[in-house]
């Protein structure tokens, strides 16, 4: 078959067909009561699977069905717009866990958004990238509301909580102020760490505005969470993590200052380098290896331009022992599949092929060897041509203004 | 199990208890293992299932339990009772869907107007933690229930407790930072010393404990530059003691690394003298080793750059290739570079010369 994309094609004794299958199945759902605890991150599930269609090139074939559509509008579905009652919180929510009232049904009509069925900066990362990946052209996304929002999940640290309430939603009254008769550090209305400015930064870049960050306090933050074996931390003294590495230097390459900012680049690569094991890698010193950080560690690499260091055969005969027999990848051998191993590990495989070129992949044992060599932009997690996508939108966006 | 005690504090780690029912929201006996809709006193409330599209983007199939829970727990929200049962349908959505963050913050919001003591919500935390170590945000929600009561709770002993079972938990570890950050306790630093140093002595590559290790240095008091260099020695010897036992640990070397990178400590000729004399006697029988190779590589470098001698580095050509050729050759291509600016850096000096 040959690629949309016009992308060469390898031969396939080990199906991508499979994996196209997997995510075309999850998407349409449903997906099993395991997964439950996914539901206030869904969002996230969304965006795994439209870029895994992306990057297997399956996704022309899920819009000429009209699927692409239904999940673009469930997506808008699941917009918050700013009120006074929810503090002017913008962005996206996960699910309709909480509701979402008349947007989905006009028999809840009575059910009127509740102040608590707020946005996520994560899940408005992810569904601003699902939709970059769908082609849409973000007409009906509230792009002012979502900078503007970003200002109040900012912290003194310069870190990002996850989630604001509204006033009438705060718990304040619940704590008491610290041994100083100040305001706590660390006490808002959600998690704060590494991951929260990873995904402002990707908003941000997304909607081509960095007007809601305040980007010396976000450096300083990222400045504190660098560590002293080279590697970054989820927030700062917090040991160094393949994940919040990532976070750290995907935030800088989106805020262009990677090469300002970055402490000791060598002693960085050093710490990502020796995260290779023999198998693959992992995302701390001794600690096992997962498929998800051929991504994590992976994409680190190939931002600080080191992308021709790793023994690129050993990561992906790795990932393709990581594959299910029913599709997707799991995190590891022998383990079930999930939409987030089973995107990161074929987005690593991506950046592993894209070095060993189609002839290394070939000499490998139980390699499927038919993927599209689709290019991933390795600080949003997205593919290459989505990225342009959105660049064109920008650019438009500017004529406008 | 754990060795030796503690000096100054008794490390409490004692098997977690799941506790007994009563507690704020806790499920009460007569009720466990009912769902919310056979409870007879929820009866007058009409649940609010969760709605989705005609044709829904990546739906769960929920359990009659999780489907039970979050349908009550909307309906209460919608409604905005504030009660003891609404107290009680969030433990269930708490229960079945920890990680929904919306209904933590209603339980806080609930808890707080209904004047609940932070002390028994901590032990409702407790059990559900038992099953979930790994959950963000049930250890926020500790956080803020800690902050509540003023760190009046030893946030060292449910960490212990969890690194009873995983040493290497980030959740925990980032919880026990932001406690000793926060709520100092008296003597935390000689403490937290000697904790790292029990968790070191059954597992010397626990990464963590090493991280844990920096963490209170980093927060040791500098103003007596002569005391600190004491402290900075003793470290020093203490890692070179634990890499002497262990000298394949990545760990302990960042870590030595790490001491006269981000300390202006007492790194005089002499300290040059025992690193390299120590590295020397460490090869005589470990001469294959990767992470004690790698060390020695970038010892000498950085030692050449902080002495403005690029002569130092020169037995680092030959570890260099050692480690590309023969015992780190997967990491061939890194050291290849490294081999070639090792050299480069040589020939520039040996032609400025």
């Amino acid at each position: 078959m040959p690629s949309s994309t016009g992308a060469p094609i390898l031969k396939a004794p080990l199906g991508v067909e499979k994996h196209r299958k997997y995510f075309d199945k999850c998407l349409l759902g449903p997906i099993p009561h395991y997964f439950a605890t996914l539901e206030p991150s869904r969002m996230s599930l969304v965006f795994f699977l439209i870029g895994g269609m992306a990057i297997t090139d399956s996704l022309e074939s899920l819009k000429a069905s009209g699927a692409g559509t239904a999940v673009a509008d469930w997506i808008y579905m699941m917009q918050v717009e700013p009120t006074s009652e929810n503090g002017g919180a913008a962005g996206f929510r996960s699910s309709s866990v909480l509701g979402c009232g008349e947007q989905i049904s006009s028999a809840s009509s009575d059910s009127p958004i509740h102040t608590l069925d707020t946005s996520h900066i994560t899940m408005t990362y992810c569904a601003l990238a699902a939709l970059a990946i769908l082609g849409d052209d973000f007409s009906r996304v509230n792009r002012a509301a979502i900078v503007q929002h970003l200002r109040s999940l900012q912290r003194e640290d310069g870190s990002f909580q996850a989630v604001s309430y509204g006033p009438g939603m705060k718990a304040l009254d619940f704590t008491a102020p610290g041994p100083d008769g100040q305001p706590l550090p660390g006490i808002g209305d959600s998690e704060y760490d590494m991951r929260f400015l990873f995904s402002a930064c990707a908003v941000s870049w997304l909607l081509d505005d960095w007007s809601g960050i305040d980007q010396v306090r976000a450096l300083e933050y990222i400045r504190q969470s660098y560590n002293y074996d080279g590697g970054f931390g989820q927030g700062p003294f917090l040991e160094s993590h393949g994940g919040s590495t990532f976070c750290a230097l995907a935030s800088l390459s989106l805020m262009g200052k990677l090469d300002e900012a970055l402490p000791d680049r060598d002693h960085t690569i050093q710490w990502l380098i020796h995260r290779q094991l023999e198998l693959s890698y992992n995302g701390r010193p001794h600690k096992d290896e997962d498929s998800c950080y051929s991504f994590w560690v992976g994409s680190s690499i190939e931002l600080l331009e080191s992308g021709h260091l790793p023994d690129h055969a050993k990561i992906m005969t790795y990932l393709s022992k990581c594959q299910s027999v029913i599709g997707g990848l799991s995190s590891s051998m022998g383990g079930s599949p999930d939409p987030i191993h089973s995107y990161l590990g074929l987005c690593g495989w991506h950046l592993c092929q894209k070095h060993l070129g189609s002839a290394g992949v070939e000499n490998l044992d139980d390699a499927p060897a038919d993927f599209p060599l689709i290019s991933i932009d390795t600080s949003l997690d997205m593919p290459l041509h989505s990225v342009e996508h959105m660049k064109k939108l920008h650019a438009q966006w500017k004529k406008q203004d | 199990m754990r060795g030796g005690p503690v000096p100054g504090r008794a490390v409490r780690a004692p098997p977690l208890q799941r506790p007994a029912s009563g507690l704020p929201g806790q499920l009460p006996a007569e009720i466990e293992g009912k769902l919310l809709c056979e409870i007879p006193e929820l009866s007058d409330i009409t649940p609010l299932p969760q709605l989705e599209t005609e044709t829904p983007v990546v739906k769960i199939l929920h359990s009659d339990s999780f489907d039970d829970a979050l349908s009550y727990f909307r309906a209460i929200v919608q409604s905005g009772e504030v009660s003891m049962r609404a107290l009680l349908i969030t433990s269930y959505a708490a229960i079945v869907c920890p990680s929904h963050y919306s209904v933590w913050q209603y339980r806080r919001k609930l808890l707080a107007q209904l004047k609940v003591d932070p002390h028994r919500e901590i032990e409702f935390v407790q059990a559900i933690l038992l099953d979930n170590w790994k959950n963000y945000q049930l250890w926020y929600h500790r956080q803020q229930l800690v902050a509540s009561i003023g760190g009046r709770s030893d946030e060292r002993d449910i960490t212990d407790s969890c690194f009873e079972h995983d040493a290497k938990n980030y959740h925990a570890w980032s919880h026990r930072q932001w406690f000793l950050r926060t709520y100092p306790p008296p003597s935390w630093l000689v403490e937290e010393r000697a904790y790292c140093d029990r968790l070191l002595s059954e597992d010397v590559r626990n990464n963590s404990a090493w991280n844990q290790r920096m963490f209170v240095l980093l927060h040791t008091p500098r103003d007596h530059p002569e005391e600190f260099g004491q402290i900075l020695t003793a470290e020093l010897n203490y890692t070179l003691e634990k890499l002497n036992a262990a000298p394949s640990n990545e760990s302990g070397w960042n870590y030595l690394r790490g001491l006269y990178t981000k300390f202006p400590g007492p790194w005089d000729a002499g300290f040059f003298a025992t690193i390299s004399a120590s590295c020397d006697a460490l090869l005589l029988r470990e001469s294959q080793s990767p992470h004690l190779n790698a060390f020695m590589f970038h010892f000498y470098r950085d030692w050449a750059a902080r002495q403005g001698d690029v002569s130092i580095m020169a037995p680092s050509v030959t570890i260099a290739k050692l480690l590309r050729d023969e015992i780190d050759t997967i990491r061939a291509k890194y050291w290849d570079m490294m081999h070639e600016r090792v050299v480069a850096a040589l020939a520039a000096a040996a032609t400025t010369a």
